[in-house]
């Protein structure tokens, strides 16, 4: 268990989500500008295809989601439970900046 | 009889969202037809037209059906919503009932002259092309997964996977894109 | 000199003591009595039902039931991490743990309950924890953060909540529970059989019949635990969720009357042994019953609220008589309800549904007539549980047979009597619901608000959500002219403000015209963005993944990486092929990218070539070679125009009169640029206008 640095902050461009390989697993990295960093898994519970970093981002009830590319289920950005699905979580992983680098917290 | 063995009306044109069908005299235009899951024939907005006032009717046409329709609104579902329906549409794009008309055409002309290849841009921006990067940090993917293609036909298909509502064996597929329509291929692509 | 109020005194401010609270201010008590509130927790009441909404949400906030300002304006005196240690119930006084002593008229005791902990040596452990409030939570959170395994003990509903709350967090969990079954109290064993396949299938591992003996140092996790069958479960952390114990310590010293096995005993009017001193809910124990739904403990905080009143005004008094405690749920996302004796009974008539294929079993106990119904059980699918619900509370003659009731279904919330309980948390019935509508209420926010309906457990939210539509529609109004829930316009009048006001920014467009969050937010939806991204194209016509505009943020899915998303994640290309028509020098382009990137090819019906299969990082590489080779871009990924196909017309063809294939070309470039609210296609025909009647 431990922080991985795994790119730049400027490789993530405001309002979009890019994807990341954190200890052999893909993390979608959304970069919300002032409201902050988040990551989940990027592998999508309901298809088991990785592609949540691609999806748009939304506000739905207060809560920040990301839409996923298929089938257009939402995800909660805080804690990766799906809205319409509470059963379908893509886990959250922890992520901060340091000096210029992003870190997320790989739990395995 | 040359007729019988002509298969007429070969591109669907009255299945389209706009149809041209070729006249003696010029061509008929038909508006708001639809074809794949939910049928429609267009219907025949004017005939007999030159290939100005056909590019005149269908600039303003569109545009109208851009400013008014609902999202996602298919032009068949916006005719049938259409107060007045097709003597409304008839009488604001051949009549210039609200008066239009020119504004409709300069718009169409704005979105003309400005048209550019999305790819052809977004190659000349390296900027742009950073978003296709799959990872930010490609260098630490694992190894690839042999196992998500099969060849089928000499082709290649996705594995199958339990993908949501598209848990479909690729036999089925087959079958289902042979049966099919080819004129809904589009729609798969969608 | 004033004369001071009487002092009416709560302790606890739970769910029921909140509920308390609200009687009493719904029936003026607030202007007679100078009302304190003791909470124990640091924070006023919230919705313990719900408490797995933390783990969704992260945050406390969906769960708050109320304020410590409500409490201020209602006039009332709200005490947080307040413990009360003792009553003296002949001077009617109230000690707290910091000494302070309070007197008192009245005192109403809703003190809740405690989550049983199995006494197992070692379950004071590191991780070992417990799911009751927002502090077990975040316990339970940060173990987590930690843990690869999980262990719930207890396969009740509570247990199943928090191994529901446990999988949510990630961790892999099991369900420990003693009884042979899940859900022994509600359910009888074929329906607790068919609930542990369908967790299982969640991927929840059940064991069942298991006792814990012991809770030692695990070789591969943190902990062991050691069974009675000399088995044993290694794990990272643990959650007892094994029932609960009522709360009954305070009365227990304070010398009120308590049950044998636990519970202040109470009368028809709440009151305990002592003059003046009531108790309701969980910790409450009523003819030798605890009651553990929220149900209940509301029906006992209007019962003791009225009985105060009475008191002190011309009202009547209610009386409690017992509560029905008829369940529906959601457990890890299967429906599960039970209803009446939902485990049987002798001499009881039954029919029974089981189907393998879907996961549904029902189970519906009839009386020895076999006419009326006596109780259900629901597994995989409880539509119908209002419907029964109705039938076993009203004790009505079934109409036809009980199998014919089985097979009903879903009542439509339509035929629901005006009279019938729709939300029995707060025992709002469907004529509520349809006259606060009809007084002006249409958003579920503000039904909740004023009937408080489904603000419950909020098990009833979806049929009062039909309600409110249904009777909408009645009314011929028109219940949601906005896109989604951030505007109020429909796309129309969206696409004019933009023209009108020249807006071509998604901030600009939410800030003037939309609803931004509460917190500030422009964010928008899958909904509003992409409808702003087509009208802003339509009328700019600038480059869609533009950063700087903003723009590129809002596309949807295809136009947001320029191509089509495929079920396994990749792309399809499609260039553009105007009019059909293609030299071959191209085809051989394309065939050579196609295979060179080993995509799959096939024939569109719009008279191109769809190339399957591609990366998203091959989509740039793939496309410089099209466009090297005098390719461009077809739009596929968008609501545009896609294709104007054509037939050959008289270049070719004997009998066409015009050059089809020409003007197909021409419109196809006319229009290729415009993005519009659906994708549109064109056709070209250039045979003669008889030939095509020929086909009528």
């Amino acid at each position: 268990m431990s922080w991985i640095n795994v790119c730049e902050e400027t490789s993530l461009p405001i309002g979009t989500g890019v994807a990341a390989w954190v200890s052999g697993k893909a993390v979608a990295i959304f970069n919300l500008g002032k409201d902050g960093l988040y990551a989940i898994d990027n592998v999508d519970p309901a298809t088991g295809v990785g592609l949540l970093a691609r999806g748009l981002i939304c506000e739905m009830d207060g809560e920040l989601c990301v839409a996923s590319p298929l089938y257009k289920q939402h995800y909660r950005l805080t804690t990766g439970v799906c809205i319409e699905d509470t059963s379908l979580v893509a886990s959250p992983f922890d992520i901060k900046t340091e000096q210029g680098h992003v870190l997320v917290f790989a739990k395995a | 009889m040359p007729y019988r063995d002509v298969p007429a009306e070969c591109a669907e044109a009255q299945s389209k969202d706009i149809g041209i069908i070729a006249t003696d005299k010029g061509w008929n235009l038909y508006v708001a037809g639809n074809g794949g899951m939910r049928p429609r024939h267009g219907d025949l907005f004017a005939t007999d037209l030159s290939i100005e006032t056909l590019y005149k009717y269908i600039d303003r046409i569109l545009m109208f059906y851009v400013k008014t329709a609902d999202k996602l609104q298919r032009t068949s579902t916006w005719m049938e919503s259409l107060d007045g329906g097709l003597a409304y549409l008839k009488s604001v794009v051949i009549d210039d009932a609200l008066g239009i008309n020119s504004t409709l055409e300069q718009q169409m002309d704005l979105i003309a002259a400005t048209y550019q290849c999305e790819w052809k841009t977004s190659l000349e921006k390296p900027e742009f092309l950073a978003r296709f990067n799959e990872f930010v940090n490609p260098n630490e993917a694992p190894g690839t997964d042999n196992n998500a293609y099969q060849r089928v036909r000499e082709q290649r298909f996705p594995n199958i996977k339990d993908v949501g509502a598209g848990t479909i064996a690729i036999k089925d597929i087959t079958e289902q894109q042979t049966t099919e329509q080819q004129t809904t291929a589009d729609e798969v692509v969608a | 000199m004033a004369v001071s109020k009487p002092k009416l005194m709560v302790v606890g401010n739970g769910m029921v003591g909140h509920h308390f609270i609200e009687q009493v201010c719904s029936l003026g008590l607030n202007k007679i009595f100078d009302v304190h509130v003791f909470g124990e927790e640091p924070r006023p009441a919230y919705d313990r039902v719900q408490l797995s909404k933390y783990f969704e949400t992260g945050s406390a906030d969906p769960l708050m039931l109320t304020s410590a300002q409500d409490y201020q304006d209602w006039g009332i005196t709200l005490h947080l991490n307040t413990l009360i240690t003792a009553i003296d119930t002949a001077n009617k006084t109230l000690t707290s743990a910091k000494g302070q002593r309070y007197v008192y008229e009245q005192l109403v005791l809703a003190t809740g309950s405690f989550p049983f902990v199995p006494p197992i040596n070692g379950n004071e452990r590191d991780q070992c924890l417990v799911y009751r409030t927002i502090e077990d939570l975040q316990a339970i959170q940060a173990a987590a953060a930690n843990s690869k395994v999980g262990v719930v003990v207890g396969g009740g509903l509570l247990g199943l909540e928090a191994a529901n709350a446990m999988k949510q967090l990630g961790v892999k969990t099991h369900v420990v529970e003693f009884a042979p079954q899940l859900m022994p109290v509600q359910l009888n064993d074929k329906a607790g059989e068919l609930l542990c396949s369908k967790i299982e299938q969640l991927g929840v591992s059940v064991h069942t019949s298991k006792a814990t003996t012991a809770i030692i140092d695990g070789e591969a996790a943190l902990h062991r635990m050691t069974f009675n069958d000399e088995s044993f479960l290694e794990t990272d952390m643990i959650v007892f969720s094994a029932g609960i114990r009522p709360q009954d310590q305070l009365a227990r010293v304070s010398n009120i009357n308590i049950g044998e096995r636990g519970g202040i005993e109470i009368d028809n009017w709440c009151l305990t042994s002592a003059p003046d001193v009531y108790a309701i809910g969980e910790c409450a124990l009523w003819q030798q019953k605890i009651f553990g739904l929220v149900a209940p403990g509301y029906q006992m905080a209007r019962v003791a609220a009225s009985h105060i009143a009475s008191s002190v005004s011309d009202t009547k008094a209610q009386t409690f008589t017992g509560a029905d405690m008829s369940t529906k749920l959601k457990l890890l996302g299967v429906d599960v309800a039970a209803i009446g004796a939902s485990r049987g009974f002798d001499n009881a008539q039954f029919v029974e549904l089981s189907d393998n294929q879907t996961g549904i079993y029902k189970k519906l106990w009839l009386d020895e007539s076999g006419t009326l119904l006596k109780g259900a059980v629901l597994i995989g699918d409880n539509s119908d549980y209002s419907r029964l619900l109705d039938l076993y509370l009203s004790q009505d003659e079934i109409a036809g047979t009980a199998v014919e009731l089985l097979l009903a279904g879903a009542e439509d919330e339509a035929d629901l009597k005006d009279t019938s309980i729709v939300c029995s948390c707060h025992q709002v019935t469907k004529g509520d619901i349809v006259d606060a509508v009809k007084a002006g209420s249409h958003k579920m926010a503000e039904i909740k608000s004023c009937t408080r309906a489904a603000s419950g457990c909020g098990g009833c939210a979806p049929v009062v959500q039909k309600i409110i539509d249904q009777t909408l529609q009645a009314a011929g109004l028109d219940f949601n002219a906005g896109i989604c829930a951030h505007f109020e316009h429909d796309r129309q009048a969206l696409y004019h403000l933009c023209q009108v006001e020249g807006i071509n920014d998604f901030d600009s467009l939410m800030r003037q015209h939309g609803k931004p969050s509460a917190s500030g937010h422009t964010y928008g939806c899958d909904i509003c963005k992409p409808a702003a991204a087509s009208i802003f194209a339509s009328l700019q016509n600038q480059y869609v993944l533009n950063q700087d505009s903003g723009h590129v943020q809002l596309q949807d899915t295809n136009d947001a990486y320029l191509g089509n998303i495929q079920k396994d994640g990749t792309y399809s290309v499609v260039p553009r092929v105007a009019g059909g028509e293609i030299t071959p020098a191209k085809l051989i382009a394309m065939g050579q990218i196609a295979q060179d990137y080993d995509l799959y090819t096939k024939i569109t019906g719009g008279q191109r070539i769809d190339m399957f299969g591609a990366t998203l990082s091959q989509l740039p590489e793939i496309w410089k070679k099209l466009i090297d080779a005098g390719f461009e871009t077809g739009h596929a990924y968008g609501k545009s125009l896609r294709t104007v196909k054509s037939c050959v017309g008289s270049t070719w063809c004997r009998y066409g009169v015009q050059d089809a294939v020409g003007f197909a070309i021409d419109l196809e470039n006319r229009y290729k640029g415009l993005r519009s609210p659906h994708k549109l296609k064109f056709a070209v025909s250039g045979c003669t206008r008889r030939m095509c009647r020929s086909t009528k």
